[in-house]
């Protein structure tokens, strides 16, 4: 994984665009890993009794 | 995805998909599934440097859906959930000029149309984003 992220990194790196820094309109596209937590979803139907 | 206008703004579209069993192994367990759709806009503080904090409102849109074994009513298929404010802050740390890795957290309130009526969600996201600028 960190390898992939790294190569990666490194091929963007050598592209002769400006990214982020770049004026006017541009396309990014993205992923996200991490922890969901949420509340408000089974209160009040908790099993009763033993 | 994310449309950027100019340095410091944007708009994205994305999608997201969390399922899993909550509990610890006993009959209160519960299959939590949900699948949405969000929109949101993003301002950029820094438009230089490798640090560049962001932050992010929006909404979202999709299913939701609790299905419980011990409980015969509730075993139900995904419903309707907005969320309705979702608010997100984060830190790219920008490697290259078009690669950004960075942590973020994001807290959001929803409406969900839960079998036994209308119910707020509340909802903490916290990960590792990972962005790429196409040229």
């Amino acid at each position: 994984m960190g390898v992939v992220v790294a190569l990666l990194g490194s091929v963007l790196a050598a592209e002769p665009t400006r990214g982020f820094e770049r004026d006017g309109v541009g396309l990014e596209l993205g992923g996200f890993v991490g922890f969901h937590s949420a509340s408000g979803v089974n209160e009040g139907h908790e099993p009763t009794g033993t | 995805m994310r449309l950027r206008l100019g340095r410091h703004f944007g708009v994205g579209v994305t999608y997201e998909s969390v399922s899993v069993i909550i509990g610890q192994g006993g009959d209160a367990d519960y299959l939590y599934s949900r699948q949405q759709l969000g929109l949101d806009v993003q301002w950029r503080f820094l438009d230089e440097g490798v640090l560049r904090p962001w932050l992010a409102a929006g909404m979202a849109w999709g299913s939701l859906a609790r299905n419980q074994g011990f409980c015969q009513d509730c075993s139900v298929s995904g419903s309707f959930v907005w969320e309705y404010l979702r608010l997100q802050a984060g830190l790219d740390f920008v490697f290259a000029r078009s690669f950004a890795v960075g942590p973020a957290l994001r807290v959001g309130l929803a409406r969900w149309d839960a079998p036994e009526g209308a119910r707020t969600v509340t909802t903490v996201v916290a990960g590792l984003r990972v962005t790429v600028a196409l040229p």
